[in-house]
């Protein structure tokens, strides 16, 4: 089995065609990441699409440099796309973030997008960068120095949003009881 | 860890398996190709084969640049040979 490392070399070598080998198996991952952060999976394909195109001209233009994973690469690229919709969207309807359970949805998928709304809801306010970290350590897992990377700061940036975040999340909470 | 950060925690958490089955649409692997695609400044077997004729290109201007230097030259000598009439004329 390739790994995507050696994928993103035979596209840098000319092989344009493995790049939707990488899309394939990256896709899912990418698009449920931005999903996350921007509260509904339209928004995040359009971005995850912008965000492919950037990686794709990239490799070909030899401008990975391959000193992260390739897939810790593509969740910056898909992570600063994400915040920077965050930021443009900011005076757009609220309800509009909001994801609606669509007629064609299985149950699984129904039950997702209605998860999605309520984890929207719950971040709702939040600064951006806030958010992002967010998601990527309470949500996606990931440990403090990969968000670093991911969202290119010190760990202790990424702590500070962290605290940030879960005070306003914990003082909205407190005055809501 | 105070009330209600583990509940925020264990809210986070509880969202994060919800939306473990987000997937993406059917067709998106065809958009980012043809995105892929239109955001090429230039397809590439058009690039590959105008590499390929550059080297000819150039031998076909150095030529054609010989070829306009010697038709000046029996242009000069042409108008030389008319003066000559038009002073027999005179």
């Amino acid at each position: 089995m390739e790994t995507l490392e050696q994928v993103a070399q035979r596209v840098a070598a000319g092989d344009t065609a493995a790049f939707q080998h990488i899309v394939r198996h990256t896709g899912d991952l990418l698009v449920r990441l931005a999903a996350r952060i921007l509260g509904n999976v339209a928004d995040a394909e359009d971005t995850v699409q912008e965000a492919y195109v950037k990686a794709y001209r990239a490799l070909v233009n030899g401008q990975f440099d391959g000193r992260s994973s390739v897939r810790t690469w593509l969740y910056r690229i898909v992570t600063h796309a994400a915040i920077d919709g965050l930021r443009h969207r900011r005076r757009r309807d609220a309800r509009l973030d909001s994801e609606l359970p669509s007629a064609w949805d299985g149950a699984a998928l129904a039950e997702a997008r209605l998860a999605l709304t309520e984890l929207s809801d719950l971040l709702r306010g939040l600064p951006p960068d806030q958010r992002a970290a967010l998601v990527l350590k309470s949500v996606e897992g990931l440990t403090t120095p990969e968000i670093a990377q991911i969202m290119d700061c010190s760990v202790g940036a990424v702590e500070q949003r962290l605290v940030r975040a879960r005070a306003a999340l914990r003082s909205r909470r407190e005055g809501h009881d | 860890m105070t009330d209600s950060e583990d509940w925020l925690d264990q809210k986070l958490g509880e969202l994060a398996r919800r939306t473990e089955a987000l997937h993406v649409s059917a067709g998106f692997s065809a958009r980012v190709a043809d995105a892929i695609e239109s955001d090429a400044p230039m397809p590439q077997e058009l690039l590959r084969s105008a590499r390929r004729l550059l080297p000819v290109a150039l031998v076909v201007a150095v030529l054609g640049l010989g070829i306009a230097v010697s038709s000046e030259q029996s242009t000069d000598q042409a108008f030389a040979v008319a003066d000559d009439v038009v002073e027999i004329e005179w």
